[in-house]
């Protein structure tokens, strides 16, 4: 018995059914690299898996070792500082790739039925993104660390009715405390990865399943085929963008390397304290608000953004030809923009 | 696909696998422990505190249990109370002057060489600097 | 705006040759360590981890923990409870975190691994700084400088003054009952009379002697320091022996500063012309290597003189007269001034030729002897006198002829012979030999007379006359003579016939 034979019978794989699923043909208009903002925050998925993979042979969750495990990566371990600077900088480009594709989703109003259901998971898995970057961010328990925790299972734990809850068991306890590491570390390692896989299955499926929405850009009407291969073409655009993004990160990470603040210390609160740059026009908000206000503001936002292809829906039939929704969207950015500027100029 | 289109073909993926390579390699240099070699002297007793043919436990930096023997005037040798047949740790039994191994009946005399049982080899010894009253051993650090 | 496949590939292409040339920097980056300085912590037992894991994030025990990490100690894995840790019997242990510890470390405890260091300081003369307990220096500091009546009986003199260089006796803080004191947090108190006190002859509760936190600054300790001039400038400075300032105005201090850098005060072993030659410091002289000699902490190994009393007298004089009275055999390593000596020219040898430090000591030993046959002994000579026929009254310092005479060997008289033996000639002359003759013609001679006077005023004519005698014998001598205008009419001649040759060259 050959080995092709005992290992086809062994595992057998249907050729064609696995060539259908993978060949499917793409649409031109995803020739613009503007398309390319989808697969970015994935693939920087992938680098912060397999660097946070690492940092885990290292990284201790104990509120005493924490630090100092992380000051061994970043300033002792052969090249650890720049898997943590690479593991940091692409969360960063992960959210910013993010809001981009999710603004260039908006204004090519991709979320229209029957696509609403994949836009409600999309807003989901933004915000298990912005959830694994406050997670993370708090795992390396400096100064910053902390506040953020506490600051952040506050703001939870403001939310009407069951506010209480969340924060105790985000928290561990009624403090920040040894029960907080342990589980910020849980949800950032496995929680959370299991959720993002889950709803990126599910968003990936409902792209494919739906088929990508088919736009006609000018030149395109010439071209004979509407679709273009997925190998080689789309790969090598994929490949293209891997090789911009793991320059960038590398280039980045030379420059700008991740340092250590302070240790984190209960007792003191840092006189300029700030949260991460995505969370500025939130902080700002609080800042000008009242903690009802300040707290309601951001989930009426985030209400509005997760209803929004019904929201569009109803604004398109009050006011046709209008087009509403895009300029709520255009008012949405400004305000956002507006307050992030804010807080980073402000005091 | 002609020559020339392989020949492109190298010339754009060959560097990027290179890359990756590079990038892998630094991967598993990173998650590979570091290993330190130092060696530091440090003060154990003082030798009126180790009577002739008695023994005193003792702990090196890094918590490992160690024993000093004193054979003679001046002679005193430092072990390891790791047994070198499967690691467990040794016994000393003053009547018998010997080191004893629970797990499988292994035996040490005062110096550490194997008398009886499974053990292959003596047990590892630290090397000792006797200074006036002062026992010193030298504690080789290999960890990071 | 479709990108061609030739394009994309051409793109990855540069794009994998730009990563890999930014990967070689991020290697070239690891390589050079560019990362911000970083201490990782030193590898110390579980007992040492306990006490740095608290006193590394309150009050004050932060800063030494950090010195403490940038020590030698923590490289070899010498932790808190190396030096710390006290037996239960010692009069200063208390219990803490497990623990029994004592606050003050001493000589007795730096003996475990510095045995022959601590060994030769104990038989050393500054071993011995705390046993200034007899002399008259305690007496005014005690009582005609201060007032034991702070803080149940602490004289500030002596506690911030004399004992702060010289070492105190440290005392545990007692309640009335006789008990111990122990803090809210179970430290247990030492008598503040007698401590904050790092003194060089501190007399410690475990029965050592001395303090070599003196020198070796904790909790750094760091060689470097302890080998600075300004280090022995704490204590040896000041009107009656400012040994710091001589060697300031020195040639070899004057080099020492000039080329500080290159004095390599770091490295071990540090020995004078091979891994330094730029200047010596007090250390290089008094203790440290010389390519012959290895290090000694027994500061008296390398001194011939002693400068400290009224009459100068070889090093070795008092113990030799010891050994004389008792009939017994010197002991083996018994070490007279001439190997004293031997071992100190060793070391001037080092950057001197052999006549220059022969024609040294000539000129130095010539500054002593003159102090000695001038000043030192003629005064000791009248102030025994006058004592022995009561013209002084029994109570010490209310005469002013005992302060002038106190300024004559305390001060003057050190400062002459000390400046003479470390070649500050400032020192020597107009703070030494000039302030000498000032006193002792001025006031002391003129003072004498008062006494004499007085004495015969009332009655102690016994006295005045044996008193008057020796003054006029030593002002006879050949010495003072030129006071009476004795002075040789020859010399007298030659000076101003010189003089006038001076004024001419000069035309002042």
């Amino acid at each position: 018995m050959g080995f092709s034979k005992w290992f086809n019978d062994s595992f057998p794989v249907d050729q064609e059914a696995m060539i259908k699923l993978t060949a499917e043909p793409i649409p031109n208009h995803l020739k613009r690299w503007w398309w390319a903002l989808g697969g970015t925050p994935m693939y920087m998925f992938v680098v912060q898996v397999i660097t946070g993979i690492m940092l885990i042979f290292y990284y201790v969750p104990d509120t005493e070792k924490a630090y100092e495990s992380i000051a061994y990566i970043t300033y002792e371990a052969d090249f650890g500082w720049l898997i943590r600077s690479i593991h940091r900088w692409s969360s960063n480009i992960m959210i910013a790739s993010l809001i981009l594709h999710m603004m260039r989703v908006f204004f090519t109003k991709s979320y229209k039925a029957p696509r609403d259901l994949n836009w409600m998971f999309g807003v989901i898995l933004f915000l298990l993104t912005l959830m694994f970057g406050f997670t993370g961010y708090s795992l390396v328990y400096e100064q910053m660390s902390y506040w953020a925790m506490k600051v952040g299972t506050g703001i939870a734990g403001a939310t009407p009715f069951i506010g209480g809850w969340i924060a105790d068991f985000m928290r561990g306890g009624s403090e920040i405390g040894q029960n907080s590491l342990t589980r910020f570390y849980m949800f950032h390692i496995v929680l959370l990865p299991l959720c993002i896989t889950l709803a990126v299955g599910v968003h990936l499926y409902l792209i494919r399943a739906h088929g990508v929405t088919e736009l006609k850009f000018k030149g395109d009407e010439k071209l004979e085929k509407k679709t273009f291969p997925l190998f080689p073409d789309h790969v090598m655009t994929e490949l293209v963008m891997v090789s911009i993004i793991m320059v960038t990160l590398v280039v980045l990470s030379i420059l700008f390397p991740v340092q250590l603040g302070d240790p984190a210390n209960p007792n003191v609160t840092p006189l300029h304290i700030k949260p991460e740059w995505y969370f500025y026009a939130v902080f700002r908000w609080l800042k000008v608000t009242n903690l009802m206000v300040g707290v309601l503001g951001p989930m009426v936002f985030l209400a509005i953004l997760f209803f929004w292809p019904f929201i569009d829906k109803k604004f398109d039939k009050w006011f046709p030809e209008k087009e509403v929704g895009f300029w709520i969207g255009i008012i949405g950015m400004i305000t956002i923009c507006v307050f992030t500027v804010w807080e980073i100029f402000g005091h | 696909m002609d020559r020339r289109d392989a020949l492109k073909n190298m010339l754009a993926f060959i560097p990027l696998g290179a890359a990756f390579t590079g990038i892998t390699a630094m991967g598993m240099r990173f998650v590979t422990p570091k290993k330190r070699d130092l060696e530091r002297r440090i003060f154990t007793l003082h030798l009126d505190e180790l009577p002739i043919n008695s023994t005193r436990k003792f702990q090196d930096l890094r918590g490992k249990d160690l024993v000093l023997v004193r054979t003679g005037e001046n002679e005193i040798k430092a072990m390891s109370t790791v047994c070198t047949h499967l690691g467990c740790t040794v016994y000393w039994e003053q009547d018998r002057q010997e080191f004893y191994c629970p797990c499988h009946q292994g035996r040490f005399d005062k110096n550490g060489e194997v008398v009886a049982g499974p053990p292959p080899t003596p047990l590892e010894t630290y090397k000792v600097e006797i200074e006036g009253n002062n026992i010193f051993i030298y504690f080789q650090d290999k960890e990071a | 705006m479709a990108t061609s496949l030739n394009t994309k590939r051409t793109i990855i292409g540069v794009l994998s040759l730009v990563f890999i040339v930014v990967l070689l920097m991020a290697l070239w980056k690891e390589v050079q360590h560019a990362m911000p300085d970083y201490k990782p912590d030193p590898i110390v037992d579980e007992d040492t981890r306990h006490c740095v894991g608290c006193h590394s994030e309150k009050g004050a025990g932060r800063v030494i923990v950090e010195q403490w990490k940038n020590s030698k100690h923590a490289e070899v894995g010498v932790g808190c409870l190396e030096c710390h840790k006290a037996d239960k019997s010692d009069l200063d242990a208390f219990e803490h975190e497990g623990q029994i510890i004592a606050t003050i470390v001493t000589p007795g405890d730096c003996a475990a691994c510095h045995e022959k260091e601590a060994e030769q300081f104990t038989t050393s003369h500054h071993a011995d700084a705390g046993m200034i307990m007899g002399s008259l220096d305690n007496v005014l500091a005690e009582v005609i400088e201060g007032h034991a009546g702070y803080n149940n009986g602490s004289n500030p003199a002596a506690a911030s003054g004399c004992w702060q260089c010289h070492g105190s006796r440290v005392q545990v803080l007692k309640d009335e009952n006789g008990e111990t004191r122990f803090t809210d947090n179970g430290i247990l108190m030492l008598d503040p009379k007698t401590w904050p006190n790092t003194g060089m002859g501190r007399i410690n509760l475990d029965g050592s002697k001395g303090s070599c936190t003196a020198c070796h600054n904790r909790h750094n300790f760091s060689i470097a320091q302890a080998r600075q001039p300004e280090n022995c400038g704490k204590c040896h400075m000041g009107p009656d022996h400012p040994q710091l300032e001589i060697y300031n105005e020195s040639k070899h201090g004057i080099n020492f500063y000039a080329h500080k850098e290159d004095m390599n005060l770091g490295a071990q072993p540090w020995v004078v012309g091979v891994d330094y030659n730029a200047a010596p410091t007090c250390a290089t002289c008094h203790m440290s290597a010389t390519p012959d000699q290895a290090v000694t902490h027994d500061v008296g190994d390398r001194i011939s003189w002693t400068l400290r009393p009224k009459v100068s007298e070889k090093i070795d004089a008092a113990e030799l007269a010891k050994y004389e009275a008792k009939g017994e055999p010197l002991p083996d390593d018994f070490l007279t001034w001439e190997q004293r000596r031997k071992n100190m020219t060793d070391v001037c040898l080092q950057c001197h030729t052999k006549s220059y430090v022969k024609s040294f000591y000539n000129q130095y030993d010539n500054q002593v002897n003159m102090y000695n046959d001038k000043y030192g002994i003629p005064a000791l000579g009248i102030m025994k006198l006058l004592k022995k026929n009561n013209m002084l009254t029994p109570i010490p310092f209310d005469d002013q002829l005992e302060w002038d005479y106190f300024y004559l060997w305390h001060h003057e008289g050190r400062r002459a012979r000390m400046g003479a033996s470390m070649m500050g000639p400032d020192y020597t002359q107009w703070h030494g030999n000039f302030d000498l003759a000032e006193n002792w013609y001025t006031k002391m001679v003129p003072e004498i007379k008062e006494l004499i006077e007085e004495a015969r005023k009332h009655g102690n004519v016994k006295g005045a006359n044996e008193v008057e005698a020796e003054l006029d014998r030593i002002l006879n001598s050949e010495m003072h003579k030129w006071y009476l205008g004795k002075s040789d009419p020859e010399e007298v001649k030659k000076r101003k016939a010189a003089s006038k040759q001076f004024r001419q060259r000069y035309s002042d």
